[in-house]
């Protein structure tokens, strides 16, 4: 039952099934195995979509699953325990699908008893998913459809209560928009691989949880006692006062001044009007207060007003240093309230910002080059630096409008109808827009793009200090730290707590594993903890091969651009990879992880880390990799520790 | 010999409320913010400010228990007497910061008992201790 009264050691003891197509409600009690071998969060996600999701599923029909789960470390106390992941097969790059957010859902939902909640089916009309200790019920949500996602929120707050934590989709997901995200705690986002348009296709609008029970971990006196000592010390880290201060925004100036910084659609990598939309830009002229997601002690949350001429002044939070970049410098917005506008605007109808200021640069890229005109977009134009271009933009593909409907599917889809030459610089990989680095003289940071598994995403590696370190113009040997990183900060989506203290504070996995441990009773040590993300990695790689049906070379590779266009302008200015350093990289880190040089796992590999299963999945399908000649790794990735910055 | 209590400063609070984890910890060996002496109310969309709500040793709950369960420690603190609370509620609706509750698990009304461990975690300075000497009285 709920309020963690049978649950034990960091669970909350009950997993939920819903079909919302007949409105069936069914509680479990959470399989423990499940947790332990697949870590929850994203790694029990990743193995109930192998497992359940025909291959041939439509991501937005009624055999698609979305997943919500708290993992086994959110709602403990542990700093930035507060994520909350969600799951389903991804409708913008027809792979696995995984988001997570921070704020206050996560630990929710545990509080109310639940570690998880897997849906199926396709609701016959709007409904909200509906959580109050005990009570878990599907509600009408007729008077919510059609709300933007922050409107919808405290509207929810007004009918419920206070206390109860709300998220949300927006017109975007409800359209079906296939970068659609979905929204928490007034500016917080679950936002790529377009979770929220699986939301949206299911017609569940909203999710409302409440909880008051307690989380009952294995020792929670040394819990206290590990954690308290980490907060403590790290009080005073010298990156501490920044990230207090700016959040990610810090690193806008930063990734300028190293020329990294996505500009005009990646044509450059170093814009001339960095201080308009700045860290300091925010926090001189936007910001209100600083906002934690629950137990984190960083506050990297920079909740803002944005106040533009001729428009009404609107609250949000942000922009954080992916929205600043992808929806700034990328736009070419030369002040931080445009940029900040955006970011509401996106937050509000419900799409990624990160995917949507990719697309949105995409658009403006082709306009540029007059691959659309003003008589594709209504009469108007799609200028670089111009807010109202780019909102009534967002207005035709959020409602598919016209040419709205091509950028409606991200910008891989897009270039597919606009061909000419555009597929070059959509720039994506597996149909999810880059973060908001270059990767062009970063070569690490292209691989991980390349790699990731969910489409171009930062968050599964990020090495711009590695390549600043080992050489920009280097790619050998960068894969082995690629796939470390690889397996390192996806585990914190599957435990379900934030990754930044880790990598900005000097806190230790085996600090981490050990605080894992208090809370679990595991007992495990990080080497298990990096081969169990390992074993994730590759059941995705195989899920993901499995439904595209093609060597997994085919799909590694990002945009031409990439390698035929030198960078222009800024500290970089004539450097650039070669195509055959790309294919260096790939062979390297093919090796690396005991996969073929056509990308695709071995049986070897696929054996030492018990997914055999997979193996035969893919061997029938002629994708299992051939055995490696010299055998694979004994240890797969090496450990690197990047500097923080 | 003095007063303690808890200072806020509310224009400094982020809303994280690791200060209610280790509150709950601290008394019920139970990670459960609903346990917590204190609270944060969050005023958002508009204006965007977090209000940590603590005890403001007022007494009222003292004055206001039937049971004489309730009595204001040396420092300060009002001090609940398990054995004899009633968990009436008399003392919740005269409480000025809604920081005195009851919770299902306990059969007593929670009230802050001074013990600080909220402001050894506060990465803000939002909660602090706030020390007023108390002058001997003849």
């Amino acid at each position: 039952m709920a309020n963690g009264s049978t649950g034990s050691r960091g669970l909350a003891g009950t997993t939920v099934r819903i079909n919302l197509s007949n409105g069936e409600i069914k509680r479990y009690p959470t399989d423990e195995k499940l947790m332990r071998e697949w870590f929850g969060g994203r790694g029990a996600i990743a193995k109930i979509l192998y497992d359940e999701v025909p291959r041939d599923a439509d991501p937005f029909g009624p055999e698609n699953l979305f997943i919500m789960s708290a993992g086994v470390m959110s709602g403990c106390f542990i700093p930035s325990g507060a994520k909350i992941e969600f799951g389903s097969v991804s409708p913008l790059t027809n792979g696995h699908g995984d988001s997570n957010m921070g704020g206050h859902l996560g630990p929710a939902l545990k509080f109310a008893g639940y570690d998880m909640v897997i849906m199926s089916g396709i609701s016959p009309k709007p409904i909200y998913l509906f959580i109050d200790d005990d009570k878990v019920e599907l509600r009408d949500a007729t008077q919510y459809w059609g709300m933007g996602s922050l409107e919808c929120e405290p509207v929810m707050k007004q009918d419920l209560g206070e206390d109860f934590e709300i998220a949300t989709i927006g017109p975007a997901g409800e359209n079906g928009i296939r970068f659609s995200c979905i929204t928490h705690d007034f500016g917080r986002q679950a936002g790529r691989t377009g979770q929220g348009a699986v939301m949206g296709s299911k017609k569940l609008k909203a999710i409302a949880v409440r909880g008051t029970g307690g989380i009952k971990v294995h020792d929670l006196e040394k819990l206290t006692e590990h954690v308290t000592a980490i907060i403590k010390r790290t009080q005073t880290h010298p990156n501490m006062a920044p990230w207090q201060k700016y959040g990610t925004a810090f690193f806008i100036d930063w990734s300028n001044k190293n020329a990294v910084i996505p500009t005009r659609n990646f044509q450059t990598t170093y814009y001339e009007d960095i201080e308009g939309i700045s860290g300091e830009a925010l926090v001189q002229k936007c910001l209100i207060t600083h906002k934690a997601c629950f137990g984190c002690w960083m506050n990297c949350g920079k909740y803002t007003k944005a106040v533009l001429p001729g428009k009404q002044a609107v609250y949000l939070e942000g922009p954080e240093y992916e929205t600043g970049s992808l929806c700034g410098s990328n736009l070419g917005m030369t002040d931080i309230n445009q940029v900040a506008y955006l970011n509401w605007l996106m937050d509000n109808v419900g799409m990624d910002t990160m995917s949507g200021g990719g697309v949105v640069a995409f658009a403006m890229e082709c306009f540029q080059r007059g691959l659309i005109t003003s008589e594709d977009l209504e009469g108007h134009t799609l200028n670089w630096g111009s807010v109202e271009d780019a909102e009534h933009f967002i207005d035709m593909v959020v409602h598919r409008r016209g040419i709205g409907e091509y950028f409606s599917g991200g910008s891989k889809r897009a270039a597919e109808k606009i061909g000419r030459g555009s597929e070059k610089f959509a720039m994506q990989v597996k149909g999810q827009e880059m973060s908001g680095y270059d990767g062009r003289y970063a070569p690490g940071m292209l691989l991980s793009y390349m790699t990731c598994d969910i489409g171009a995403h930062h968050n599964r590696s990020w090495t711009i200090t590695v390549d600043m370190a080992e050489g920009r113009d280097k790619v050998e040997g960068r894969a082995k730290v690629v796939v470390y990183l690889q397996h390192i900060r996806p585990l914190f989506d599957c435990w379900c707590i934030c990754r930044l203290f880790w990598g900005e504070l000097d806190i230790e996995p085996e600090e981490i594993v050990e605080a894992l441990n208090y809370i679990t009773g595991w007992n495990i040590d990080a080497a298990e903890a990096f081969k169990t993300s390992e074993k994730i990695w590759n059941l995705v790689r195989c899920h993901y091969l499995e439904r595209n049906k093609a060597d997994g070379r085919t799909f590694d590779y990002p945009p031409a651009r990439s390698w035929e266009d030198k960078i222009p302008t800024g500290p970089s200015a004539g450097m650039g990879l070669s195509k055959e350093q790309i294919e260096t990289m790939l062979d390297e880190y093919y090796a690396c992880r005991g996969w073929d040089n056509n990308g695709n796992p071995s049986r070897e590999v696929l054996h030492d880390l018990k997914l055999d299963f997979a193996a035969d999945n893919i061997e029938k399908l002629g994708l299992l990799g051939k055995p490696l000649p010299n055998g694979i790794p004994a240890v797969r990735g090496e450990r690197y520790k990047p500097k923080a910055f | 010999m003095s007063i303690k209590r808890i200072r806020v400063s509310p224009g400094k609070c982020s809303g994280c409320r690791l200060c209610m984890q280790i509150c709950a910890i601290s008394h019920y060996d139970e990670i459960n913010p609903k346990k917590a002496s204190l609270k944060i109310e969050a005023h958002f969309p508009q204006p965007g400010l977090y209000k940590p709500k603590v005890c403001s040793q007022c007494g009222k709950c003292l004055e206001v228990c039937p049971e004489g369960a309730i009595y204001r420690r040396d420092d300060g603190a009002y001090i609940v007497i398990k054995a004899k609370c009633t968990n009436c509620g008399e003392c919740i609706p005269v409480c000025k910061p809604g920081v005195i509750f009851q919770h299902r698990d306990v059969d007593y009304v929670i009230i802050c008992d001074n013990c600080f461990k909220c402001t050894e975690l506060c990465n803000t300075g939002a909660i602090t201790i706030f020390t007023r000497p108390v002058r001997e009285s003849a």
